[in-house]
């Protein structure tokens, strides 16, 4: 409780610099979920439409799976050097895989009776895609995003060691000073933000699991 | 306005998956407002016949017409707007709504709102579901057999003058396949819609077919009505598949007017009469019931009349 209550009036102290940070978190976050979607969700669609190459896709980015966040987040020091672009870049390649792999599967689930139905009908490939494929995947495609918003948020926190900002800073400046209640200023905000944004995403999968029949 | 060209034409189609013939040189014409079933085992080929019609498998040779225009012809997308189609299971869109399931053609081909809305309650009501309390539904918060009823609705909302039907009612328990088969019967003769049905139930065949293709290897086995398959199997196939030679079958399948040699014009009253289309079993459930009694049995488009007595019943069924 000692902790806490320094963590509370650590931030109060600090506010300006906090909220600068918390921003800069959320903007890290926010901005690299959005751009591992624009990229991951065509991509996990072409996957799923083509078998052979699909398959070999989706198994290179199982593979960037295995790479542990800090160590990404190293290896684009060299690259980029240091600040909050190579930080953006390395938490959209970590963001990217669980959302490609989930739409893939996604669009892969579907019933082929309910595309055959879709065809005999007359849809064109383009049409079938947006108001059929899409909307019966987006379950799946959600949950892929909450799994890769999780990462994010909490991968944020190590770009503070490539000089990116974000809450992680508290951590790295609590470390370096043995203070707990300087890390748990950073710590704490941070579980709060992965919790929001999972009870959220959670909502979103379980409202359209619900509409598509796919709970009972 | 009427003329004899028939609404489907197929003419010499193969379709070959790698070396297997699923169909080999197949021709048939459909005429418009027939309900034909096409009958066989799994594997004989008859879905893959099916779906050549709306081009969902591209025939290897030969041609399909319809209304005389070659399907090649015809963008394939518009082509399938033109045809309603139902399949067995999971056909419905489990994100629709059932108006939105309905309207899928209708949209796809933009008419407007109101024509749209209109269109969903009247078909609804055709295939005996409430408008009020079904349009809003979801897919899964339906029974099976309500599933394929607005998958009906779907395949008519368009209005097409053709229906393809692939098992329709494969999954659904005894009971209520025989309601929906009485229903589709229905529907088709008030529509007057061509409906081409798939199926391996050979009750099912012989109840809703005007006539019946027997479909084994790829290859008409026969292609009639259900009297001619009975009375005239053109091979030992047919015979043995319809079980042609056993008593029970007759009772089953035939209709009551193949059991008169002699028609008299209908005069005097009807009071036991039975109609020339009903089964033979029909005749003899009447039989038992009034044994005093001759049953009637009218063909009311000739206006002829022919009876059946009790004593002479079974002499009859084995002599056809």
């Amino acid at each position: 409780m000692k902790w806490l209550a320094g963590a509370i009036e650590y931030i109060h102290e600090n506010q300006a610099a906090f909220d600068g940070n918390l921003i800069i978190h959320l903007e890290l976050s926010f901005v690299a979920l959005l751009v591992a979607m624009l990229i991951a969700i065509p991509i996990g669609i072409y996957a799923a439409r083509h078998v052979g190459a699909g398959s070999r896709i989706i198994g290179f980015f199982n593979a960037v799976r295995v790479v542990p966040s800090l160590a990404i987040l190293v290896l684009v020091l060299p690259l980029m050097g240091m600040g909050f672009y190579p930080a953006l870049l390395a938490l959209t390649i970590l963001a990217i895989p669980p959302i490609m792999i989930n739409t893939y599967s996604g669009i892969r689930r579907i019933n082929r009776n309910t595309l055959e139905a879709a065809d005999g009908m007359g849809m064109s490939v383009t049409y079938r895609l947006f108001k059929i494929e899409i909307p019966l995947a987006s379950s799946q495609i959600v949950a892929g995003i909450r799994l890769a918003s999780i990462e994010v948020i909490s991968s944020a926190t190590l770009a503070a060691f490539i000089g990116g900002g974000g809450l992680g800073t508290y951590v790295v400046m609590g470390m370096s000073m043995y203070d707990t209640s300087i890390m748990l200023a950073g710590a704490l905000p941070v579980t709060g933000i992965a919790l929001i944004s999972e009870i959220v995403f959670s909502l979103l999968e379980y409202g359209l699991r619900k509409k598509h029949g796919e709970l009972d | 306005m009427t003329n004899e060209q028939p609404v489907i034409q197929v003419d010499n189609i193969t379709k070959k998956f790698g070396n297997v013939e699923a169909v080999r040189e197949t021709s048939f014409t459909v005429n418009a407002g027939e309900f034909i079933t096409i009958l066989g085992t799994s594997g004989s080929g008859k879905t893959t016949l099916l779906k050549m019609l709306n081009r969902l498998i591209e025939p290897t040779s030969g041609a399909i017409y319809i209304d005389g225009e070659n399907t090649k012809d015809v963008n394939v997308n518009i082509l399938r707007r033109r045809i309603g189609y139902v399949i067995q299971q999971h056909g419905l869109f489990d994100h629709w709504t059932v108006e939105q399931n309905i309207a899928t053609v209708c949209n796809i081909l933009k008419w407007d709102k109101q024509k749209t809305a209109q269109r969903i309650d009247e078909t609804l009501r055709l295939v005996q579901l409430d408008p009020a309390k079904y349009r809003k539904r979801h897919p899964h918060q339906l029974s099976g057999g309500e599933q394929q009823r607005v998958g009906i609705a779907r395949a008519l909302a368009a209005d097409p003058k053709i229906l393809l039907m692939d098992e329709p009612f494969g999954a659904i328990d005894a009971v209520n396949r025989a309601k929906l088969q009485d229903e589709l019967k229905e529907i088709q003769k008030t529509t007057g819609k061509t409906i081409i049905f798939v199926t391996h139930d050979i009750d099912e065949a012989l109840k809703l077919g005007n006539r019946t293709m027997l479909f084994k290897d790829g290859k008409i086995q026969q292609f009639d009505n259900k009297n001619e398959l009975f009375l005239h199997p053109q091979n030992e196939f047919v015979g043995d598949f319809l079980g042609v030679s056993k008593q029970l079958s007759k009772w089953r399948y035939l209709s009551a007017k193949s059991l008169i040699k002699q028609w008299k014009p209908v005069g005097g009253q009807l009071n036991n009469a039975i109609d020339a289309d009903a089964i033979v079993a029909k005749v003899v459930e009447r039989l038992l019931k009034r044994p005093a009694d001759p049953v009637q049995v009218v063909d009311r488009d000739e206006n002829k009349v022919g009876y059946v007595r009790l004593n002479e019943i079974s002499e009859m069924v084995g002599a056809i």
